[in-house]
């Protein structure tokens, strides 16, 4: 490092070297062991500060990848718990009709296995489910289907129902029907057998003037009601 | 408490032996870097790093001397100037000329007080006075102030021949001043 010996150090470099301060020199030890005492109590306060920084940022991360996590996995389970619920939509009515059909039919074979308990109270009457239900349809409806009237012209039987729990009836699973099947809604073929034995007539006066009948029949009695027109002609 | 007392308690931490230190060498070290630096409060900041870099370092110091001490303080302080320097750019718009062997009149400045001296080598501009003061002062060779200030050897030796010239310059002006002064 020394480009000169040491023994042959020049004078005026040791006299630079024993100088201890400059005469006009206004330096504040005390003032500077302050600022730098603050700066070495400091940066450990500061590094203990930028600690607590970086752990409260990686808690946040964290929190938030949690979160976020949570959020994505959330939407997409109750998605798929609703697709699996919902049965698929179907553009065509006539399925639709039939998927509820067959929805209503699983339902009551469901309720059909179950035994439902009923308190004493209400099975005092001595009445089976079945019965308020079948009460509820006339045997001379046009609409009812064969075995409806079948199972309405049977007595009614009498269940005991003393013991605490009864045993729901089998429901019987209605026909489908189609609503292609039905064609045009206003004419109805129960109606159409009836019209077609039914008889048309004319009468004719002597004046020239003819009048004629157009039987109209009723959905819900069945009555035929005749009315007379006079032709145009 | 001698020294080496004071290092040791220094390195675990002990805030007294700190300012212990710090008083012992604060004015000396104060003078070195106001060798390299002319502005007393750069000088000051300048200290005041070169004690942090100190205190932060102490336990790696092994010591072996007052002297060894000092000599590691005071290599610390000119590393901290030097570094100072570097980042404003002293350094880089030195020519590069033929370094002219004068020799400095050693026997002129032996005549005078250490605060002359002191005073002289200030008033060199910052490139001379940077590169005097690491081959005249602290003993260092061309080639390792080449390195230090990223310049090349040629340009340290005609920095340090250039400052010479200046400095016999001035002290020809003392000199009269001195005569003057001595007749008054």
């Amino acid at each position: 490092m020394s480009n000169e010996d040491s023994n042959n150090t020049p004078g005026w470099r040791n006299k630079l070297d024993n100088l201890e301060h400059l005469p006009g020199s206004a330096f504040n030890r005390d003032a500077a062991w302050d600022k730098l005492h603050g700066r070495l109590g400091g940066t450990k306060k500061s590094k203990k500060i930028s600690w607590y920084w970086i752990a409260a940022a990686c808690l946040f991360f964290g929190a938030m990848i949690t979160i976020l996590n949570y959020q994505k996995t959330t939407p997409q389970a109750s998605n798929q718990e609703t697709v699996k619920e919902q049965p698929k939509e179907v553009s065509n009515p006539v399925q639709k009709i039939d998927r509820a059909i067959e929805n209503k039919n699983e339902a009551t074979a469901e309720i059909k296995n179950k035994t439902v308990s009923v308190p004493d109270r209400s099975v005092q009457g001595n009445r089976s489910i079945a019965r308020t239900q079948l009460v509820a349809a006339h045997p001379d409806d046009p609409v009812m289907s064969e075995p409806q009237r079948e199972s309405l012209a049977k007595p009614l039987q009498i269940i005991n129902t003393n013991s605490t729990s009864a045993v729901l009836p089998p429901k019987k699973k209605l026909n489908v029907v189609h609503i292609n099947e039905l064609g045009d809604p206003v004419i109805e073929t129960s109606d159409i057998t009836r019209i077609a034995d039914m008889h048309s007539f004319q009468l004719k006066f002597g004046n020239g003037e003819v009048l004629s009948n157009s039987p109209i029949a009723t959905k819900s009695s069945g009555l035929i009601i005749l009315k007379t027109k006079t032709p145009s002609n | 408490m001698n020294t080496s007392e004071l290092v040791k308690e220094a390195k675990q931490g002990s805030t007294a032996a700190q300012k212990c230190l710090f008083d012992q060498f604060a004015e000396k070290m104060l003078l070195v870097c106001q060798r390299y630096v002319k502005n007393p409060e750069d000088a000051e900041e300048l200290l005041l790093d070169g004690f942090y870099k100190f205190f932060a370092k102490i336990s790696s110091f092994n010591y072996q001397g007052d002297a060894a001490l000092y000599a590691w303080l005071k290599r610390i302080m000119i590393n901290e100037c030097l570094m100072f320097l570097r980042a404003r750019n002293v350094f880089t718009i030195v020519t590069e000329a033929t370094a002219e062997e004068i020799p400095l009149q050693e026997e002129a400045l032996d005549n005078l007080s250490a605060e002359e001296i002191f005073k002289l080598i200030v008033q060199l501009p910052v490139g001379y006075r940077t590169v005097f003061n690491l081959y005249a002062i602290e003993g260092m060779n061309h080639g390792e102030i080449a390195g230090m200030l990223n310049i090349s050897e040629g340009t340290s030796r005609s920095q340090f021949s250039k400052a010479k010239v200046l400095l016999q310059k001035i002290l020809l002006q003392n000199d009269i001043k001195y005569v003057k002064r001595r007749f008054k």
